[in-house]
């Protein structure tokens, strides 16, 4: 279905891919104008690619039934017989093809533009350490949309916070080891929070100095993160869809 | 008589789609959650660029260079929300309420709605400027110098300012009329444009010279200068694109500049609209 839509409307891609890039670009200049290293550009153009994976979970996840409800959709997916997790890991790929179009640009501008260059340590757990992030992203994006079987606007607004403040907690645009380990330890709990910073430290050379705890102890975290995510996903989807039949709030529209 | 009329009534529809765009911000939520959620977003954005600060340059971060992106970030509030708000009208009165046929049908002038419906953006912009205020002075080595002398020019080019962005709202409106749902991007990649053009949170000298080129032709530009160099008390900032270029001057720059965007906007605002009307789009919904 996503895939259908893109090409629907291919100006949709012009918007998705290109322009969420420019907010990139200005962090970059950012660290430009104050001659910081070339690897601290890196870890911005890191970081914002990963904000397009965010993005997908949280609007393209998360709010996913908000749309559904919307449209009138919601109440045929109920009908048909198959999982609500299903159809969310389908909308996750689907958006999968714009999502990580939208990396490679990221990667592209940032090589081309801002002359990063990485130096991969392991590209073995680099991969593992992506693969691990992804996983526990779309696990916390389901148990988010969870919510929107219930919920109408105020979970949408709610969404809202987990951007901004989100890219700040989670240290998309500098390393988390800069909050201090406390409100370090408690953004942990974004997984991307720990995904960005074994990243960092296994693409840059200036990674390891800014690591806020060495690469398997994170991966070690994320695995739990995915596992308490997915098992949280999937009461939540179930109760949540209860409370909503009962409550006859699965085809509520406008609330 | 006819003219105070036209004035009253020209206020009346501001004033009700102010009023209609306010209940539609904030009635989702209590006043305490809506409160939260309104400087939750604009104080991370703001920590986010005094924590890469504080990495890249620690202490050894200028006074200079904080006063600077801290303004820059203030006013751009205003720009993103406004901006934001008056283009996604469409969105919401369209696709998601599906009401907009019913207000093109009633006895209002569209153009004075949709600038009505952008105040209650701009005050939940000027909430989230007096939070970012606040945690400027708490967190950053901020120093507002402003002369008595300098409070009306200030005043001028503030609301000039805002009065520019205003009427970009209404273009980019004016754009989405035509567009699907997938152009409510559109306002966030264009706010992205200026948030690297304009420099809102580092110098326009550190672009490349063919960029600074547009970036000094853009009115958000002479806005940001003219506030740092008012607040800051200082005939030019670290900037070296506007060395040479007086206050005066680049106040007389942003009203002729909002001047031109005043008459684009109504221009292409009823273009497009008859556009729409013409190709049988104004209400349509697009869902996939």
């Amino acid at each position: 279905m996503r895939i259908i839509g893109v090409n629907r409307e291919p100006s949709w891609l012009i918007f998705e891919l290109f322009f969420p890039l420019l907010p990139i670009c200005a962090f970059a200049f950012v660290y430009k104008s104050m001659n910081a290293p070339t690897d601290y550009l890196g870890f911005v153009i890191l970081g914002g690619a990963m904000t397009a994976i965010w993005m997908n979970v949280l609007w393209g996840m998360a709010a996913q039934f908000f749309w559904e409800r919307e449209s009138g959709n919601l109440t045929l997916y109920m009908l048909c017989p198959m999982s609500t997790m299903a159809v969310l890991i389908g909308m996750a790929f689907g958006s999968a093809f714009s999502t990580f179009f939208r990396v490679i640009i990221t990667f592209l501008i940032g090589k081309f533009l801002f002359g990063v260059t990485l130096h991969v340590a392991s590209y073995f757990w680099l991969f593992v350490t992506f693969i691990l992030t992804i996983a526990a992203v779309f696990s916390l994006g389901m148990m988010m949309a969870s919510f929107f079987l219930i919920y109408g606007r105020d979970a949408w607004n709610i969404l809202t916070v987990f951007m901004e403040p989100v890219f700040f907690m989670s240290g998309f645009y500098f390393p988390v080891k800069t909050l201090g380990y406390p409100l370090g330890a408690l953004a942990s709990l974004i997984p991307i929070t720990l995904g960005l910073d074994s990243m960092r430290q296994l693409a840059f050379a200036l990674g390891p100095e800014t690591a806020f705890l060495p690469v398997k102890t994170e991966v070690a975290i994320l695995v739990v993160l995915t596992v308490v995510y997915l098992a949280g996903a999937k009461y939540l989807l179930n109760k949540l869809e209860y409370l909503g039949r009962r409550e006859g709030r699965l085809t509520l529209r406008w609330q | 008589m006819a003219v105070t009329d036209t004035l009253k009534r020209s206020a009346k529809v501001v004033r009700s789609a102010a009023w209609l765009g306010w209940q539609l911000e904030s009635n989702w939520a209590d006043p305490a959650i809506f409160a939260i959620i309104t400087i939750i977003r604009p104080l991370a954005s703001l920590l986010i660029i005094i924590f890469m600060f504080r990495f890249a340059l620690g202490a050894s971060a200028s006074a200079d260079l904080l006063n600077f992106f801290f303004i820059g970030n203030t006013v751009y509030l205003f720009v993103y929300n406004v901006l934001f708000g008056i283009s996604q009208v469409i969105f919401e009165d369209r696709e998601h309420y599906e009401v907009i046929k019913y207000i093109y049908i009633s006895p209002v002038n569209w153009y004075l709605y949709f600038i009505g419906r952008g105040f209650a953006r701009l005050i939940i912009a000027g909430v989230s400027c007096v939070v970012s205020i606040v945690a400027g002075l708490i967190f950053l080595p901020l120093k507002f110098n402003m002369t008595a002398a300098a409070v009306p020019v200030f005043a001028f080019s503030f609301l000039l300012g805002i009065v520019s962005i205003f009427f970009m709202g209404i273009i980019m409106c004016a754009l989405t009329l035509v567009m699907a749902r997938h152009g409510n991007m559109m306002s966030e990649s264009i706010s992205g444009i200026f948030f690297i053009l304009c420099g809102i949170i580092y110098p326009i000298s550190a672009l490349p010279v063919w960029l600074q080129k547009i970036s000094t032709a853009i009115p958000i530009s002479y806005w940001l200068e003219i506030s740092r160099r008012l607040i800051l008390n200082t005939d030019q900032t670290i900037d070296a694109a506007w060395h040479g270029v007086s206050t005066a001057d680049l106040v007389y720059r942003l009203g002729f500049s909002t001047a031109v965007l005043f008459a684009f906007s109504v221009v292409f605002f009823y273009y497009m609209s008859m556009l729409a009307r013409a190709k049988g789009i104004i209400d349509r919904t697009t869902s996939y």
